[in-house]
């Protein structure tokens, strides 16, 4: 009974504060602030258990619920989309992470000064979404999830962030818009052929009746194009990326943080689960299409990131390296390890955890992002520059850390098959090493700088930093042991076919 | 029982159109009465009430098989329920916003204007409950007679220019129609729609491979006639402006119930289009297939244009009306598509559109009236003079965007499935950007609402009770039926025998 709807419990638990927090007064600011954080500690118990009764060696979806929502045409027809939850090893992996990045986000908002009552439901709400999105096993669902979560974006965004917000709004809506419009037409024309849109009734479909029903390659390709084109779009990918830089300039910071991190892990998730699973021939068939785009990507990016001055762009740029390498790393999937794809995900949103924490405490303190600032602030802290090592170390995929874990087996793939174009993405490590070098080394050059009072930080900071930390180093050293749990995981993403073959 | 000798022999099946017909003159009789009687509230009273009725009427007196009544002069069938539920459930909504509309015309006027609105609803009933070109043909013009006077009673901020334009259309849309419906007379013989259609079977589509340049030209001056009628051509604001030259109520009524009528008289009267001729040296295909390309580019003319249109006023209102234009053309998507999905998603969508305009315009028409701006300004800032009113306000417009779990994206959704599967690519290309456009206006909107105002124009809204009535159906349904489209999907499939409109009977 409790196993059939368990994710159900989980998708809609941050509502319930959002009630809660609705028949509050507005007045009673500390208590949303607490209520706020309280909420988002019941999705965390409720995975708790999910991970509890996580069965290990199932290889296709658990807890899977699913209700009909909408019938076209008659009942009996057969055209149903249909409500469906479930949960795989993959998409665990990554609903923890998430299920944490909202505690953090809601912790990290406690000095938020305006409509507070308005921001905690909202970003409870958000939770339900991103939450949605990866426990989707429907494209209609996940489509819907999306909608709602940039709906949300788009008053946080407007409400909450700083100066030049609008612009970077109306960046925001657009282009992310037009990426949803894009994945409503491909739900469109998988529907009228196949007449469902859950992924695990496609992959079934796949082998025995795809050939008919989606008749010609071409049409297929057609599907896979615009879903790419998607997905680039939100990603995001070179040309497309100005929405994204412009969020990090503009969103408020936890906001920021939240969104950045939470978009790196949703949108890879579902190019897995929408285009990988339902595709695996034309995807394995884009090879180049991937690589190309992920080393143009890092390279722009790398290139970019040199002319910054400002803290939040670098890490804006940082991430589309980031983004790149998993491009890559989507390409040059069939040679390798795709599990490595888990780590780079979670290297990345570990990473930007750090730096966003990093720039959020000098923000706090100096109200500024300024590059020079944010490294004067260093002397001011000196232990920070540890913290902030170790992330770049990971970054720049130094053996013993996560990134490294993360990072070689794409390359050395890559190398192995003969894909020497994606050894361009070294390139713009390289580049990132040399960037790195030299700001650490302006930080070092700068005088001590003595503040008049003492900065102190909250133990959940000291927390966050040191686990954070431990996560990038001890991973490094222990990822071959956790990641052969997830070996599996890619064979559920592709055990429909399997299945039926 | 001999129909056609007593052709206006009672029937209960009519019975929805008796009461409407009875409330008219009752309307009319009130004339008689002291001064004091002729309130807004008796008036608004017994329209709600013999509106409320007819729908009851319409609900139990539905027959359970399409009944042909007068000797085929009227022709109750699943389609004539369906519509008459969304025609009469609009006006009963609209009625109730009737009651606290502040500037009305004149006193002496409220008489006069609600047994318009009533004869228009009346007309638009008959409109849908008959298959004769005659009657059709009478009702829709007694519809835009209607129409027409009710927007001469206009306040005086829509100029005579406007009306008078608005005129000349509407006379040139029923010298079209007429001009259609005449061509089909003299070629086939009948007046009765589906007698048309077995004249032309009868004659194993001789007549039409004979005439077929006058069965094209009928049927394209009967779409163009019909287009026009239901103001959807956005050229020179003929329509805009002398909708919106009245008070709100009166334009949210023609927005919605010259729609819904217009789109019935489409369905109805355009379905020879489903005959197959011989148009070209080719094989033959149904009319409409061959007709597509013309009715396609209207269609895509009318979703862009009238976005964009939406999109630059400022003038809160004809933006909406602009907006309704815009969003109720997707109905002719489906029309095209002749699926078997075509009624029913053509029904639902008209539902989500009227639930839609109704909550917005009833919002609209505070607004306006209690700050005395039409400028899209008013809504600057409305989170602060009323929350539930910016939440319900935000609500209908991310319905109108088509946004997820709102009635607007299951009908959109419908309409978007339906053309694909008959290969409507290049409309489902200019669907997409009609709903980015939309994406765009709504989205200033919705930013709108919720940026602060200056302190000094912040003035609460006082929201009547009927408005709050108005407001919660509109948002239940919105939302209800956005989450679980299925509820009245169901009931449609099983009630309501929409497809009865493609059976030829006698």
């Amino acid at each position: 009974m409790l196993t059939d709807h368990i994710l159900s419990i989980l998708l809609f638990s941050p509502l319930l504060g959002v009630l809660i927090i609705g028949v509050t007064s507005k007045s009673k600011t500390p208590f949303i602030q607490a209520m706020n954080v309280c909420v988002t500690l019941l999705p965390i118990a409720v995975l708790c258990m999910i991970w509890v009764l996580f069965d290990w060696d199932t290889l296709t979806a658990q807890f899977t619920a699913a209700i009909p929502w909408v019938h076209l045409g008659s009942q009996q027809s057969g055209f149903v989309i249909s409500y469906v939850l479930g949960v795989d090893h993959l998409s665990l992996l990554l609903l923890s992470m998430m299920v944490l990045l909202f505690l953090l986000a809601a912790v990290l908002s406690r000095n938020l000064l305006q409509h507070v009552k308005a921001y905690a439901m909202i970003l409870l709400l958000m939770e339900s979404g991103m939450l949605g999105l990866l426990l989707a096993r429907g494209l209609l669902f996940f489509i819907a999830c999306l909608a709602i979560v940039m709906l949300l974006m788009f008053y946080l965004i407007v409400t909450w962030g700083y100066g030049r917000r609008l612009t970077a709004v109306w960046h925001f809506v657009t282009y992310n818009g037009v990426g949803i419009l894009l994945l409503l037409l491909v739900a469109v024309a998988l529907f009228v052929q196949t007449g469902t849109l859950n992924v695990t009734e496609l992959q079934l479909l796949h082998y025995d009746q795809m050939q008919s029903l989606m008749h010609s390659l071409a049409f297929r390709r057609g599907l896979v194009f615009v879903l790419c084109a998607a997905f680039a779009v939100m990603m995001p990918v070179f040309p497309f990326h100005t929405w994204y830089i412009r969020l990090h300039d503009e969103a408020y910071l936890p906001v920021a943080m939240l969104f950045v991190c939470a978009w790196f892990i949703v949108i890879p998730y579902g190019i897995l689960r929408f285009m990988l699973a339902i595709f695996p021939d034309i995807f394995a068939d884009m090879t180049l299409v991937f690589i190309t785009l992920g080393v143009v990507n890092a390279l722009f990016a790398v290139v970019m990131l040199f002319l910054q001055k400002d803290g939040k762009r670098i890490v804006g740029y940082l991430g589309m390296i980031q983004g790149g390498i998993v491009f890559i790393s989507f390409g040059v999937w069939e040679q390798g390890h795709f599990e490595v794809i888990v780590s780079l995900l979670m290297a990345h949103t570990l990473l930007f955890v750090l730096i966003f924490l990093f720039i959020y405490l000098v923000y706090q303190v100096w109200k500024t992002t300024h590059m020079h600032k944010l490294l004067r602030f260093l002397k001011v802290k000196p232990v920070l520059f540890i913290f902030i090592a170790i992330g770049c170390l990971s970054l720049l995929g130094v053996p013993g850390t996560l990134g490294f874990v993360s990072q070689y087996p794409i390359f050395m793939t890559a190398y192995q098959s003969g894909l020497y174009i994606a050894l361009l993405g070294v390139l713009a490590l390289v580049g990132c090493l040399i960037f790195f070098i030299r700001t650490l080394l302006y930080a070092t050059s700068y005088r001590t700088v003595s503040l008049a009072y003492p900065v102190k930080f909250s133990v959940f900071t000291w927390l966050v930093l040191l686990v954070v930390s431990i996560l990038l180093i001890g991973m490094g050293f222990f990822a071959e042991d956790v990641l052969a749990q997830f070996h599996l995981t890619f064979q559920t993403l592709l055990v429909g076919q399997e299945g039926s073959s | 029982m001999n129909h056609s000798v007593f052709w206006l022999t009672f029937s209960h099946h009519m019975l929805p159109l008796y009461i409407m017909l009875a409330t008219v003159v009752v309307l009319l009789l009130l004339g008689l009465f002291p001064q004091k009687m002729q309130r807004r509230g008796w008036l608004g009273g017994i329209s709600l009430t013999g509106i409320v009725a007819a729908i009851t009427a319409t609900i139990w007196q539905a027959p359970a098989d399409m009944m042909l009544i007068a000797g085929g002069l009227f022709r109750v069938d699943g389609f004539t329920i369906g519509f008459h539920l969304l025609l009469l459930i609009s006006a009963g909504l609209i009625v109730m916003l009737s009651f606290h509309q502040n500037q009305w015309v004149d006193d002496h006027k409220d008489q006069k204007v609600y047994i318009l609105l009533i004869l228009s609803l009346l007309s638009a009933l008959v409109l849908t409950a008959s298959a004769h070109l005659l009657v059709l043909l009478v009702a829709l013009e007694v519809l835009s007679f209607t129409t027409c006077l009710v927007v001469l009673y206009g306040r005086a901020y829509a100029s005579y220019a406007y009306i008078r334009r608005y005129m000349v259309y509407i006379g040139v849309a029923s010298l079209l129609v007429w001009l259609g419906a005449g061509l089909l007379f003299v070629i086939t013989g009948e007046l009765n729609v589906y007698q048309m259609i077995q004249a032309f079977e009868d004659h194993n589509h001789a007549v039409l491979q004979d005439h077929r340049i006058g069965v094209v030209i009928a049927f394209m001056s009967l779409f163009t006639g019909l287009v026009l009628k239901m103001s959807f051509i956005p050229v020179k604001q003929w329509a805009v402006a002398a909708f919106s030259g009245h008070s709100e109520v009166v334009t949210a009524y023609l927005n919605t119930i010259l729609k819904i009528a217009g789109f019935a008289f489409v369905f109805r009267a355009l379905i020879i289009g489903f005959e197959s001729v011989r148009v070209a040296a080719q094989e033959a295909t149904p009319l409409l297939t061959s007709m597509t390309p013309y009715v396609a580019v209207i269609t895509a003319v009318v979703m862009l244009s009238g976005h964009i249109m939406a999109w630059r006023q400022r003038h809160l209102r004809r933006r909406f009306v602009y907006a309704g234009m815009a969003q109720s053309s997707f109905v002719f998507v489906s029309f095209m598509s002749l699926t078997t999905l075509t009624m029913l998603n053509a029904w639902f969508y008209l539902l989500a559109f009227l639930l839609l305009n109704i909550g917005v315009f009833a919002i609209i028409q505070l607004l306006t009236t209690q700050t005395g701006s039409r400028d899209i300004s008013v809504i600057t800032g409305l989170y602060q003079r009323s929350v539930p009113l910016a939440l319900c306000l935000s609500l209908f417009l991310i319905g109108f965007m088509g946004f997820p779990l709102t009635i607007g994206f299951v009908a959109k959704f419908n309409i978007l499935v339906e053309a694909f599967a008959a290969s409507h690519y290049g409309l489902l290309t200019v669907m997409f950007l009609a709903i980015l456009l939309a994406a765009i206006y709504c989205f200033t909107m919705l930013k709108a609402i919720f940026t602060p105002a200056d302190e000094a124009s912040v003035l609460s809204i006082v929201v009547p009770k009927t408005h709050w009535f108005v407001l919660l159906i509109c948002v239940l349904g919105t939302l209800g039926f956005g989450m679980f489209p299925d509820m009245v999907l169901d009931v449609a499939r099983e009630h309501l025998h929409l497809t009865e409109l493609y059976r030829i009977g006698r």
